[in-house]
Protein backbone atom coordinates (compact mmCIF):
# COMPACT_ATOMS: atom_id res chain seq x y z
CA UNK A 1 0.00 0.00 0.00
CA UNK A 2 2.48 2.26 1.06
CA UNK A 3 4.68 1.33 -2.44
CA UNK A 4 1.04 2.54 -4.28
CA UNK A 5 0.83 5.63 -2.69
CA UNK A 6 4.72 6.61 -3.30
CA UNK A 7 4.19 5.10 -6.76
CA UNK A 8 1.25 7.61 -7.18
CA UNK A 9 2.65 10.83 -5.58
CA UNK A 10 6.57 10.70 -5.75
CA UNK A 11 6.68 11.76 -9.18
CA UNK A 12 4.42 14.88 -8.47
CA UNK A 13 6.32 15.56 -5.31
CA UNK A 14 9.40 15.48 -7.53
CA UNK A 15 7.92 17.03 -10.24
CA UNK A 16 6.73 20.33 -7.92
CA UNK A 17 10.16 20.31 -5.93
CA UNK A 18 12.38 20.10 -8.71
CA UNK A 19 10.26 23.08 -10.79
CA UNK A 20 10.13 25.42 -7.34
CA UNK A 21 13.93 24.99 -7.34
CA UNK A 22 14.15 25.86 -10.99
CA UNK A 23 11.74 28.42 -10.34
CA UNK A 24 12.71 30.55 -7.66
CA UNK A 25 15.60 31.55 -9.86
CA UNK A 26 15.06 35.13 -9.66
CA UNK A 27 18.31 35.18 -7.38
CA UNK A 28 20.27 32.82 -8.94
CA UNK A 29 22.14 33.15 -11.74
CA UNK A 30 21.48 31.50 -15.33
CA UNK A 31 24.08 31.33 -18.00
CA UNK A 32 22.92 33.97 -20.71
CA UNK A 33 20.86 36.05 -18.46
CA UNK A 34 21.93 39.10 -16.87
CA UNK A 35 19.53 41.36 -14.37
CA UNK A 36 20.26 43.94 -11.73
CA UNK A 37 21.21 42.81 -8.06
CA UNK A 38 18.29 43.38 -5.45
CA UNK A 39 17.84 47.18 -4.66
CA UNK A 40 19.40 48.14 -7.91
CA UNK A 41 17.50 50.16 -10.76
CA UNK A 42 16.35 48.28 -13.92
CA UNK A 43 19.43 47.48 -16.41
CA UNK A 44 19.61 50.46 -19.27
CA UNK A 45 21.42 48.35 -21.57
CA UNK A 46 22.04 44.62 -22.35
CA UNK A 47 25.27 43.80 -22.90
CA UNK A 48 25.99 41.95 -26.06
CA UNK A 49 27.11 39.56 -27.77
CA UNK A 50 25.80 36.66 -26.64
CA UNK A 51 28.71 34.81 -25.82
CA UNK A 52 28.71 31.53 -27.88
CA UNK A 53 26.25 32.57 -30.08
CA UNK A 54 26.90 34.00 -33.15
CA UNK A 55 28.00 35.57 -35.41
CA UNK A 56 25.36 34.89 -37.95
CA UNK A 57 25.28 35.42 -41.62
CA UNK A 58 21.96 35.00 -42.24
CA UNK A 59 18.67 36.78 -40.10
CA UNK A 60 17.26 33.70 -39.75
CA UNK A 61 19.43 31.14 -38.37
CA UNK A 62 20.14 34.20 -36.17
CA UNK A 63 16.30 34.40 -35.24
CA UNK A 64 15.94 30.40 -35.42
CA UNK A 65 18.99 29.97 -32.81
CA UNK A 66 18.28 32.43 -30.30
CA UNK A 67 14.78 30.78 -30.46
CA UNK A 68 15.92 27.88 -29.26
CA UNK A 69 18.20 29.50 -27.21
CA UNK A 70 15.62 31.63 -25.35
CA UNK A 71 13.57 28.45 -24.99
CA UNK A 72 16.19 26.23 -23.36
CA UNK A 73 15.87 28.62 -19.87
CA UNK A 74 14.43 27.74 -16.94
CA UNK A 75 10.63 27.97 -17.12
CA UNK A 76 10.41 29.27 -20.43
CA UNK A 77 7.78 27.10 -21.40
CA UNK A 78 4.60 26.31 -19.37
CA UNK A 79 3.54 23.26 -22.31
CA UNK A 80 -0.32 23.37 -22.75
CA UNK A 81 -3.39 23.42 -21.33
CA UNK A 82 -4.32 19.79 -21.20
CA UNK A 83 -0.93 18.55 -20.01
CA UNK A 84 -0.18 17.23 -16.72
CA UNK A 85 0.98 19.77 -14.24
CA UNK A 86 0.27 22.69 -16.52
CA UNK A 87 -0.99 24.96 -13.49
CA UNK A 88 1.78 24.86 -11.69
CA UNK A 89 4.49 25.39 -14.69
CA UNK A 90 1.92 28.35 -15.97
CA UNK A 91 2.80 29.86 -12.30
CA UNK A 92 6.49 29.60 -12.17
CA UNK A 93 7.00 30.36 -16.32
CA UNK A 94 9.43 33.03 -17.14
CA UNK A 95 9.49 35.37 -19.49
CA UNK A 96 13.07 36.13 -21.31
CA UNK A 97 14.12 39.09 -23.21
CA UNK A 98 16.94 40.11 -25.62
CA UNK A 99 17.44 42.34 -28.56
CA UNK A 100 18.53 40.57 -32.31
CA UNK A 101 21.47 42.99 -33.96
CA UNK A 102 23.29 43.75 -36.91
CA UNK A 103 26.68 44.75 -36.83
CA UNK A 104 28.82 47.24 -38.92
CA UNK A 105 30.80 43.92 -39.69
CA UNK A 106 27.41 42.99 -41.16
CA UNK A 107 26.62 40.17 -39.00
CA UNK A 108 23.57 39.45 -36.83
CA UNK A 109 24.19 38.99 -33.28
CA UNK A 110 22.30 38.52 -30.12
CA UNK A 111 22.56 40.75 -27.20
CA UNK A 112 22.64 38.86 -23.58
CA UNK A 113 18.94 37.96 -22.06
CA UNK A 114 17.38 39.85 -19.54
CA UNK A 115 14.19 38.60 -17.00
CA UNK A 116 14.13 41.53 -15.21
CA UNK A 117 10.01 42.43 -14.66
CA UNK A 118 7.66 44.58 -13.41
CA UNK A 119 5.68 44.20 -10.11
CA UNK A 120 8.63 42.12 -8.43
CA UNK A 121 6.39 40.48 -5.60
CA UNK A 122 3.09 40.42 -7.05
CA UNK A 123 2.16 36.43 -8.34
CA UNK A 124 0.85 35.67 -11.02
CA UNK A 125 2.13 38.32 -13.64
CA UNK A 126 4.28 37.87 -16.25
CA UNK A 127 6.66 40.41 -18.60
CA UNK A 128 10.31 41.45 -19.22
CA UNK A 129 11.47 44.55 -19.29
CA UNK A 130 13.60 45.31 -21.96
CA UNK A 131 16.49 48.16 -22.23
CA UNK A 132 16.29 50.22 -25.13
CA UNK A 133 20.11 49.55 -26.37
CA UNK A 134 22.62 47.42 -26.34
CA UNK A 135 26.13 47.81 -24.96
CA UNK A 136 28.48 45.77 -27.64
CA UNK A 137 31.92 46.91 -26.80
CA UNK A 138 33.58 46.49 -29.71
CA UNK A 139 31.50 48.91 -31.83
CA UNK A 140 30.00 52.51 -31.47
CA UNK A 141 26.75 52.19 -30.21
CA UNK A 142 24.52 54.72 -32.28
CA UNK A 143 26.35 51.76 -34.83
CA UNK A 144 24.29 49.13 -33.94
CA UNK A 145 21.04 47.95 -35.83
CA UNK A 146 17.97 46.76 -33.97
CA UNK A 147 16.12 43.98 -35.81
CA UNK A 148 14.09 41.99 -34.00
CA UNK A 149 13.01 42.32 -30.02
CA UNK A 150 12.91 38.72 -28.87
CA UNK A 151 10.75 37.40 -25.68
CA UNK A 152 9.18 34.41 -25.21
CA UNK A 153 5.39 33.39 -24.45
CA UNK A 154 5.35 30.53 -22.09
CA UNK A 155 2.02 29.22 -23.37
CA UNK A 156 2.32 30.64 -27.19
CA UNK A 157 -0.31 33.29 -26.75
CA UNK A 158 0.11 35.63 -29.21
CA UNK A 159 1.46 39.31 -29.29
CA UNK A 160 0.13 41.52 -26.62
CA UNK A 161 -1.25 45.28 -26.52
CA UNK A 162 1.90 45.66 -24.08
CA UNK A 163 4.23 44.29 -27.00
CA UNK A 164 2.71 46.30 -29.59
CA UNK A 165 2.90 49.27 -28.31
CA UNK A 166 6.61 48.80 -27.03
CA UNK A 167 7.89 48.25 -30.32
CA UNK A 168 5.86 50.99 -32.23
CA UNK A 169 7.68 52.64 -29.27
CA UNK A 170 11.40 51.14 -30.04
CA UNK A 171 10.72 52.13 -33.61
CA UNK A 172 10.75 56.01 -32.86
CA UNK A 173 13.95 55.12 -31.22
CA UNK A 174 15.76 53.36 -33.60
CA UNK A 175 13.63 53.68 -36.93
CA UNK A 176 11.65 51.12 -38.51
CA UNK A 177 13.67 50.50 -41.35
CA UNK A 178 16.76 48.52 -41.11
CA UNK A 179 19.43 48.76 -44.06
CA UNK A 180 21.42 45.33 -43.71
CA UNK A 181 23.17 43.74 -46.62
CA UNK A 182 20.34 41.50 -47.68
CA UNK A 183 17.94 44.71 -48.05
CA UNK A 184 15.68 46.43 -46.53
CA UNK A 185 14.66 44.97 -42.48
CA UNK A 186 11.42 46.11 -40.67
CA UNK A 187 11.77 46.39 -36.93
CA UNK A 188 9.81 43.95 -35.50
CA UNK A 189 8.93 42.11 -32.11
CA UNK A 190 8.70 38.14 -31.85
CA UNK A 191 7.24 36.03 -29.08
CA UNK A 192 8.49 32.49 -29.06
CA UNK A 193 7.12 29.57 -27.83
CA UNK A 194 7.12 25.30 -27.54
CA UNK A 195 4.87 23.41 -27.51
CA UNK A 196 6.35 20.88 -25.11
CA UNK A 197 7.11 21.63 -21.59
CA UNK A 198 8.95 18.70 -20.99
CA UNK A 199 11.60 18.69 -23.80
CA UNK A 200 11.66 22.36 -25.32
CA UNK A 201 12.04 23.26 -28.83
CA UNK A 202 11.18 25.78 -30.69
CA UNK A 203 7.68 25.33 -32.46
CA UNK A 204 7.21 28.47 -33.55
CA UNK A 205 6.64 32.36 -32.76
CA UNK A 206 4.15 34.93 -33.16
CA UNK A 207 5.61 38.24 -34.60
CA UNK A 208 4.72 41.81 -35.13
CA UNK A 209 5.84 43.90 -37.80
CA UNK A 210 4.59 48.04 -36.97
CA UNK A 211 5.34 48.91 -40.44
CA UNK A 212 3.47 46.33 -42.30
CA UNK A 213 -0.01 46.38 -39.50
CA UNK A 214 0.97 42.60 -39.31
CA UNK A 215 0.70 40.11 -36.97
CA UNK A 216 2.29 36.69 -38.32
CA UNK A 217 2.33 33.62 -36.23
CA UNK A 218 5.37 30.93 -37.76
CA UNK A 219 5.32 27.47 -36.30
CA UNK A 220 7.19 24.46 -37.10
CA UNK A 221 5.96 21.13 -38.72
CA UNK A 222 7.80 17.93 -39.39
CA UNK A 223 10.40 20.42 -40.69
CA UNK A 224 8.20 22.82 -42.23
CA UNK A 225 8.20 26.39 -41.54
CA UNK A 226 4.73 27.71 -42.12
CA UNK A 227 3.71 31.34 -41.86
CA UNK A 228 0.16 32.77 -41.54
CA UNK A 229 -1.18 36.73 -40.74
CA UNK A 230 -3.36 36.24 -37.61
CA UNK A 231 -4.28 39.68 -37.32
CA UNK A 232 -3.68 43.24 -38.79
CA UNK A 233 -2.96 46.24 -36.30
CA UNK A 234 -4.55 49.23 -37.50
CA UNK A 235 -3.67 52.68 -35.46
CA UNK A 236 -5.43 56.03 -35.68
CA UNK A 237 -4.14 59.01 -36.79
CA UNK A 238 -3.35 60.27 -33.05
CA UNK A 239 -0.45 57.26 -32.82
CA UNK A 240 -2.15 56.35 -29.73
CA UNK A 241 -5.10 54.16 -29.87
CA UNK A 242 -4.97 51.04 -31.94
CA UNK A 243 -7.61 48.34 -33.29
CA UNK A 244 -6.93 44.69 -33.74
CA UNK A 245 -8.60 42.63 -36.21
CA UNK A 246 -8.42 38.75 -36.38
CA UNK A 247 -7.37 37.48 -39.82
CA UNK A 248 -6.48 34.00 -41.55
CA UNK A 249 -4.45 35.22 -44.44
CA UNK A 250 -1.65 34.46 -46.21
CA UNK A 251 1.78 36.41 -45.16
CA UNK A 252 2.25 38.77 -48.23
CA UNK A 253 -0.71 40.14 -50.41
CA UNK A 254 -1.48 39.28 -53.54
CA UNK A 255 1.19 39.80 -56.10
CA UNK A 256 3.57 40.41 -53.02
CA UNK A 257 6.79 39.25 -53.53
CA UNK B 1 -0.78 9.82 3.40
CA UNK B 2 3.05 10.89 3.85
CA UNK B 3 3.79 12.11 0.05
CA UNK B 4 0.52 14.06 -0.40
CA UNK B 5 1.84 15.72 2.66
CA UNK B 6 5.12 16.13 0.79
CA UNK B 7 3.62 17.69 -2.20
CA UNK B 8 1.25 20.28 -0.05
CA UNK B 9 3.92 21.00 2.09
CA UNK B 10 6.46 22.26 -0.63
CA UNK B 11 3.61 23.96 -2.59
CA UNK B 12 3.05 26.17 0.51
CA UNK B 13 5.71 26.88 1.86
CA UNK B 14 7.82 28.17 -1.21
CA UNK B 15 7.95 30.39 -3.77
CA UNK B 16 4.52 28.75 -5.53
CA UNK B 17 2.81 30.55 -1.85
CA UNK B 18 0.06 32.24 -3.95
CA UNK B 19 -2.74 34.01 -1.41
CA UNK B 20 -5.95 31.86 -2.52
CA UNK B 21 -7.51 34.37 -4.36
CA UNK B 22 -11.31 34.15 -4.38
CA UNK B 23 -13.29 32.25 -6.29
CA UNK B 24 -13.57 32.88 -10.14
CA UNK B 25 -15.72 32.04 -12.71
CA UNK B 26 -13.95 30.63 -15.99
CA UNK B 27 -16.66 30.35 -17.83
CA UNK B 28 -16.37 34.03 -18.38
CA UNK B 29 -15.20 35.25 -21.71
CA UNK B 30 -13.38 38.50 -22.05
CA UNK B 31 -15.16 40.95 -25.20
CA UNK B 32 -12.55 41.85 -28.04
CA UNK B 33 -11.13 45.46 -26.02
CA UNK B 34 -9.30 46.11 -29.45
CA UNK B 35 -12.09 45.38 -32.24
CA UNK B 36 -12.13 49.09 -32.75
CA UNK B 37 -10.40 52.26 -31.09
CA UNK B 38 -11.56 53.41 -28.07
CA UNK B 39 -13.06 57.01 -26.96
CA UNK B 40 -10.12 58.93 -24.97
CA UNK B 41 -11.34 59.95 -21.78
CA UNK B 42 -9.26 63.10 -20.44
CA UNK B 43 -9.03 65.69 -23.60
CA UNK B 44 -8.42 69.09 -22.31
CA UNK B 45 -11.66 71.02 -21.38
CA UNK B 46 -13.57 68.26 -22.76
CA UNK B 47 -16.62 67.31 -19.77
CA UNK B 48 -17.11 63.44 -19.61
CA UNK B 49 -19.22 61.39 -17.20
CA UNK B 50 -19.06 58.18 -15.52
CA UNK B 51 -21.50 56.85 -13.85
CA UNK B 52 -20.69 55.04 -9.95
CA UNK B 53 -20.46 51.68 -10.39
CA UNK B 54 -17.95 51.87 -13.52
CA UNK B 55 -15.67 54.13 -11.63
CA UNK B 56 -15.79 51.49 -8.66
CA UNK B 57 -15.16 48.31 -11.12
CA UNK B 58 -12.22 50.48 -12.42
CA UNK B 59 -10.96 50.62 -9.19
CA UNK B 60 -11.36 47.13 -8.09
CA UNK B 61 -9.49 45.94 -11.02
CA UNK B 62 -6.54 48.98 -10.69
CA UNK B 63 -6.10 47.76 -6.79
CA UNK B 64 -5.99 44.43 -7.28
CA UNK B 65 -3.59 44.70 -10.04
CA UNK B 66 -1.16 47.00 -7.98
CA UNK B 67 -2.49 47.27 -4.32
CA UNK B 68 -2.90 50.83 -3.39
CA UNK B 69 0.65 51.73 -1.75
CA UNK B 70 2.51 49.21 -2.94
CA UNK B 71 6.40 50.37 -3.30
CA UNK B 72 7.48 49.06 -6.42
CA UNK B 73 10.96 49.06 -7.81
CA UNK B 74 10.23 50.97 -11.17
CA UNK B 75 8.17 53.73 -12.48
CA UNK B 76 5.88 50.93 -14.48
CA UNK B 77 4.84 49.44 -10.97
CA UNK B 78 2.09 52.36 -10.58
CA UNK B 79 -1.70 52.79 -11.55
CA UNK B 80 -0.90 55.82 -13.26
CA UNK B 81 1.94 54.03 -15.60
CA UNK B 82 -1.04 52.28 -17.25
CA UNK B 83 -3.98 52.40 -19.71
CA UNK B 84 -7.31 51.00 -19.09
CA UNK B 85 -10.42 49.78 -21.35
CA UNK B 86 -13.81 49.23 -20.02
CA UNK B 87 -16.68 47.53 -22.13
CA UNK B 88 -19.76 47.22 -19.62
CA UNK B 89 -21.72 43.47 -21.10
CA UNK B 90 -25.16 43.21 -18.95
CA UNK B 91 -24.35 42.93 -15.03
CA UNK B 92 -20.44 42.71 -15.91
CA UNK B 93 -18.20 45.35 -16.47
CA UNK B 94 -15.12 44.42 -18.21
CA UNK B 95 -11.61 46.32 -17.70
CA UNK B 96 -8.50 45.51 -19.81
CA UNK B 97 -5.39 47.17 -18.22
CA UNK B 98 -2.01 47.33 -20.30
CA UNK B 99 1.33 49.66 -19.94
CA UNK B 100 1.03 53.03 -21.16
CA UNK B 101 4.77 53.55 -22.67
CA UNK B 102 4.14 57.30 -22.63
CA UNK B 103 3.96 57.53 -19.00
CA UNK B 104 7.40 56.56 -17.78
CA UNK B 105 10.90 58.03 -19.09
CA UNK B 106 12.46 55.05 -18.32
CA UNK B 107 15.12 53.31 -21.03
CA UNK B 108 13.54 49.33 -20.28
CA UNK B 109 9.56 49.22 -21.49
CA UNK B 110 7.75 45.92 -20.61
CA UNK B 111 6.47 42.99 -22.78
CA UNK B 112 3.55 41.83 -21.48
CA UNK B 113 2.35 42.12 -18.02
CA UNK B 114 -0.94 43.41 -18.33
CA UNK B 115 -4.63 42.08 -16.83
CA UNK B 116 -8.00 41.70 -18.29
CA UNK B 117 -10.60 41.88 -15.25
CA UNK B 118 -14.44 40.92 -15.04
CA UNK B 119 -16.05 43.09 -12.64
CA UNK B 120 -19.68 42.86 -11.31
CA UNK B 121 -21.87 45.17 -10.75
CA UNK B 122 -22.07 44.70 -7.31
CA UNK B 123 -18.48 44.70 -7.35
CA UNK B 124 -17.25 41.62 -6.94
CA UNK B 125 -13.99 40.05 -9.07
CA UNK B 126 -15.15 37.39 -11.21
CA UNK B 127 -12.73 36.40 -13.12
CA UNK B 128 -8.90 38.09 -13.65
CA UNK B 129 -6.59 37.13 -16.65
CA UNK B 130 -3.01 37.95 -16.87
CA UNK B 131 -1.38 38.32 -20.19
CA UNK B 132 -0.75 35.34 -21.99
CA UNK B 133 -2.74 32.93 -19.42
CA UNK B 134 -4.94 31.08 -21.72
CA UNK B 135 -8.33 32.27 -20.94
CA UNK B 136 -10.42 28.43 -22.16
CA UNK B 137 -9.16 26.33 -19.80
CA UNK B 138 -10.68 23.15 -21.07
CA UNK B 139 -8.21 20.65 -22.12
CA UNK B 140 -9.68 20.29 -25.74
CA UNK B 141 -7.97 23.64 -26.25
CA UNK B 142 -5.09 23.83 -28.16
CA UNK B 143 -3.26 24.65 -31.17
CA UNK B 144 -3.26 21.38 -33.10
CA UNK B 145 -5.80 22.65 -35.80
CA UNK B 146 -3.59 25.76 -36.21
CA UNK B 147 0.19 24.44 -36.79
CA UNK B 148 -0.88 22.62 -40.20
CA UNK B 149 -2.26 26.06 -41.52
CA UNK B 150 0.15 28.42 -43.50
CA UNK B 151 2.37 29.02 -46.19
CA UNK B 152 5.21 26.79 -46.28
CA UNK B 153 8.97 29.14 -46.08
CA UNK B 154 11.88 27.69 -46.07
CA UNK B 155 14.12 28.16 -43.11
CA UNK B 156 16.28 30.98 -45.31
CA UNK B 157 13.37 33.24 -45.27
CA UNK B 158 11.73 32.60 -41.63
CA UNK B 159 11.24 35.33 -40.08
CA UNK B 160 10.92 37.48 -42.93
CA UNK B 161 8.94 40.94 -43.82
CA UNK B 162 6.23 39.89 -46.35
CA UNK B 163 3.81 42.38 -46.06
CA UNK B 164 3.94 46.05 -47.83
CA UNK B 165 5.07 48.71 -45.60
CA UNK B 166 2.38 51.33 -45.07
CA UNK B 167 3.63 54.81 -45.44
CA UNK B 168 1.17 56.53 -44.25
CA UNK B 169 2.09 55.04 -40.61
CA UNK B 170 0.86 57.81 -37.67
CA UNK B 171 3.72 60.82 -37.77
CA UNK B 172 3.49 60.91 -33.99
CA UNK B 173 5.87 57.88 -34.29
CA UNK B 174 8.57 59.47 -35.62
CA UNK B 175 8.66 63.01 -33.35
CA UNK B 176 11.56 61.69 -31.98
CA UNK B 177 13.71 60.67 -35.14
CA UNK B 178 12.99 59.02 -38.55
CA UNK B 179 11.00 56.80 -39.84
CA UNK B 180 14.29 55.01 -41.11
CA UNK B 181 18.13 55.03 -40.41
CA UNK B 182 20.58 56.50 -43.38
CA UNK B 183 21.62 52.95 -45.74
CA UNK B 184 24.95 51.28 -44.82
CA UNK B 185 27.98 53.20 -45.69
CA UNK B 186 29.85 52.85 -48.93
CA UNK B 187 33.00 52.93 -46.38
CA UNK B 188 31.49 49.68 -44.43
CA UNK B 189 33.40 46.67 -44.75
CA UNK B 190 32.26 43.81 -47.42
CA UNK B 191 30.35 41.18 -46.12
CA UNK B 192 30.93 38.06 -45.67
CA UNK B 193 30.70 35.14 -47.82
CA UNK B 194 27.10 35.40 -48.66
CA UNK B 195 25.57 31.85 -46.97
CA UNK B 196 23.87 29.76 -49.49
CA UNK B 197 20.71 30.06 -48.02
CA UNK B 198 20.65 33.34 -46.78
CA UNK B 199 17.72 34.84 -47.98
CA UNK B 200 16.30 38.41 -48.31
CA UNK B 201 14.94 40.48 -45.26
CA UNK B 202 12.60 42.27 -48.46
CA UNK B 203 11.72 39.34 -51.41
CA UNK B 204 10.69 42.18 -53.30
CA UNK B 205 9.85 45.97 -53.81
CA UNK B 206 12.42 46.68 -51.07
CA UNK B 207 15.76 48.41 -51.51
CA UNK B 208 18.46 46.19 -52.38
CA UNK B 209 22.09 47.80 -50.83
CA UNK B 210 24.70 47.79 -54.57
CA UNK B 211 26.22 44.83 -52.57
CA UNK B 212 23.22 43.26 -51.60
CA UNK B 213 24.14 39.72 -50.48
CA UNK B 214 21.96 37.14 -51.77
CA UNK B 215 19.34 38.13 -54.88
CA UNK B 216 15.83 38.22 -53.82
CA UNK B 217 14.20 35.37 -51.86
CA UNK B 218 12.26 32.95 -54.13
CA UNK B 219 8.54 33.70 -54.14
CA UNK B 220 6.62 30.98 -52.02
CA UNK B 221 3.72 29.53 -54.00
CA UNK B 222 0.21 31.42 -53.50
CA UNK B 223 -1.97 29.92 -51.56
CA UNK B 224 -5.46 29.91 -52.37
CA UNK B 225 -6.86 32.55 -50.01
CA UNK B 226 -4.34 34.80 -51.46
CA UNK B 227 -5.48 38.20 -52.01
Amino acid sequence: MAYENARRWLPGALLASTLMVSGCSSSQAIEGVVRPKPGEPLLESLPGPMPGFGPFDSYSDALLSACSLILSKPNANAGRVGDQDFQLRWRISNEYCAWLYYTPERKYEMSMLTDQHKLDDLNGRRSCLLPSSVDDSRYPQDSLKYIFALHNHPYGSTISRDDIRLIVAEGAQHGLEIHTKDGVSQLSIVAFFSNRATEPSCDGFHQYIPSTHQILRWTKTENQWRCKQTGRVDWHADGKRFSITETNAACFSKGEP
Amino acid sequence: MKYPLILTTLLTSSCVLFPKPPPEDLSIRFPDFYKSFPTLVGQQGQPYELDGVTLRAIGIAANDFIPPGYKGRTCWDRQEAHLYRVIRQGDIIFVDISTNPAACEQSAIPMDGGAKYAISTDGRILRRLFDGEPEDLSPASGTAEQESQGTPFPDSQVGGVWGKPDPNLPSSWFDGGTRSPPPESPSAPPPAAASPDAGSLVPDGGVQTPDGGSPGAPSPPLPPDAG
